[in-house]
């Protein structure tokens, strides 16, 4: 079952104005998908996601996840407990004295057994990465900026959400820690079906992984679709203060040229294709 | 002989408790004028260096001269933070007041600059990052791109010769970081000395020097092509390409003969253009 967000708005109030966050947004996160978020800054993205667990409650529309609705007191548990939240920078969230009580500390207070909050913890280390051997008795302040997000996401999969949310999971790392995360999400979506919500500003990530892309402006939907459909308004994207993928743009200044690129040659390897033929044959 | 603008004279530095040096051993010298960009994987050493130039931190061993002045002397400091201005990461640890001209106006107030003088530099700061509209609004109605370019009038007001950006451009977002790139571009071309430390390889590639640190070394020290050409450097430093750079490969590999100089995605269609 998917998560649903029909018709949802939300405004920031203070004492002098208020601002609208978003503004009717409906769509829908089928299971097992790889759902990407894209927006500038101040369009809406966090806001949205800060939705989808309860965080902020829904005060205009309904979500609902797997059925239950986060408006219903009863269910709004149940929905919860089904949608992991991993924030921006999330290592600054990190507080216990050892990475090991770090990473329970979810666990443990869904009363879970002893037995079963070590496996999950020394499993959820295992995912990310971190050797339970090396790292469990280390505080985490001693780990380095990437071993600290690991942990951080260790601590939220120890919770075994079947949707996980992340805000921007890759900012601030370097290539090898960008590229740790993105094949340890491909591994949760294939090994577990985890269900995959992630806020990018990197096309590039989200022509590669992500199966739609849902782009907001202003607190509204622009676009909904499966990336590369999405990449075919490469102009609009820009005027948005987005990118595309740099394969899209090259199309794109081609195309200016007059040169006629056709639909099909929307990734490096299908352009590199065309523009081959074309030369040889010229 | 006119001193070196910003010299590292065999500089160490270990963080305390740290074993580890994050900084080893490290000679630079950097050109007035030159725009530089630092790149290295995280905790390769590159802010610690940055935080070195104007001397937050100070060498274990070895010595930071910039103009000829010691950092370690501590009667320097003044005269070298008037020289060297930082902007770091996170714009909201760097902004002190709620109103935008105010802030900017913070530094050259506490130095004793005249009020009519600190109302021309302030004026011009703004104009400089484009601003100036500005001026009057509060600093938390602003982007996190828009409060970054507030930092750095704030350093420009303080009329520096050197501007460090140490990862000031981590936390925007794409739209952002090209406008601040701009920015930076710009006061280049008006004599500033910048020096940029990064993790976006898309930002350096109109840079005139790029210093790779790795395990608190300089790996390299070279134009940007050459360092992105040098496959075995990017493996063992575990550095990035730009995008357009991974795009001229593909190219490559299918047969068109692009260059190494094609660095960005226009410089490609130029290239494939005078082909097609």
């Amino acid at each position: 079952m998917p998560i649903t967000v029909n018709d949802l708005s939300y405004q920031y109030t203070d004492a002098a104005h208020s601002t609208t966050a978003l503004s009717h947004v409906t769509f829908t996160i089928e299971e097992g998908s790889f759902f990407a978020i894209a927006g500038h800054t101040g369009s809406g993205k966090t806001t949205l996601v800060q939705h989808l667990n309860g965080l902020i409650p829904c005060t205009e529309g309904t979500i609902t996840v797997d059925g239950h609705s986060l408006a219903d007191k009863k269910e709004r548990s149940i929905a919860r407990a089904l949608v992991g939240m991993v924030f921006q920078y999330p290592e600054y969230q990190l507080f216990a004295e050892t990475v090991f009580d770090d990473i329970a500390f979810g666990p443990k207070n869904l009363k879970l057994p002893e037995n079963d909050v070590k496996e999950r913890v020394l499993k959820s280390m295992e995912l990310v990465g971190l050797d339970p051997e090396q790292f469990r008795e280390k505080s985490p302040f001693e780990l380095s900026g990437g071993e600290k997000r690991r942990a951080a996401l260790a601590g939220v999969l120890a919770m075994q959400p079947k949707y996980l949310v992340l805000d921007e999971p890759m900012a601030g790392l370097d290539p090898i820690g960008r590229q740790s995360i993105l094949a340890l999400l491909e591994r949760l979506r294939s090994e577990f079906g985890t269900t995959i919500i992630m806020i990018s500003h990197s096309m590039e990530d989200i022509a590669r992984h992500a199966t739609m892309l849902l782009v907001l402006d202003h607190g509204q939907i622009a676009y909904l679709d499966r990336p590369e459909i999405v990449f075919e308004h490469a102009e609009e994207l820009f005027r948005l203060g987005l990118s595309v993928p740099q394969a899209t743009y090259l199309g794109m200044l081609l195309k200016q040229k007059g040169f006629d690129v056709p639909k099909s040659a929307n990734n490096a390897e299908a352009l590199a294709r065309w523009l081959k033929e074309k030369i040889d044959h010229a | 002989m006119v001193p070196a603008l910003i010299q590292f004279d065999h500089v160490t530095y270990r963080y305390e408790d740290s074993v580890k040096k994050a900084l080893d051993d490290v000679c630079l010298t950097i050109a007035d004028g030159s725009f530089v960009a630092v790149v290295g994987h995280n905790g390769s050493g590159k802010s610690t260096l940055a935080k070195h130039i104007n001397g937050l931190l100070l060498p274990e061993s070895g010595e930071v001269t910039v103009n000829g002045l010691s950092t370690a002397n501590e009667e320097n400091i003044l005269p070298i933070r008037q020289t060297v201005g930082i902007v770091f990461q996170n714009p909201d640890n760097q902004i002190v007041t709620t109103i935008i001209e105010e802030d900017v106006a913070f530094g050259p107030e506490n130095m004793g600059v005249p009020p009519q003088e600190i109302r021309k530099r302030v004026d011009d700061a703004l104009d400089t990052v484009g601003m100036r509209d500005y001026a009057e609004r509060a600093v938390h109605q602003l982007s996190g791109g828009q409060k970054q370019r507030i930092a750095i009038a704030g350093m420009l007001a303080l009329r520096p010769n050197i501007l460090v950006m140490d990862e000031a451009t981590a936390m925007l977002d794409p739209r952002g970081r090209s406008d601040l790139i701009e920015t930076l571009k710009k006061l280049h071309a008006h004599g500033l000395t910048v020096i940029m430390v990064t993790q976006y390889m898309e930002e350096i590639t109109d840079c005139d020097r790029v210093i790779v640190m790795h395990h608190g070394k300089i790996a390299a020290d070279d134009q940007p092509e050459a360092i992105f050409s040098d496959q075995d450097l990017l493996k063992e430093c575990s550095l990035d390409v730009p995008e357009a750079v991974r795009l001229a490969e593909t190219l490559r590999t299918t047969g068109l003969p692009i260059s190494d100089h094609a660095l960005k995605t226009e410089q490609i269609a130029e290239e494939l253009c005078r082909l097609l």
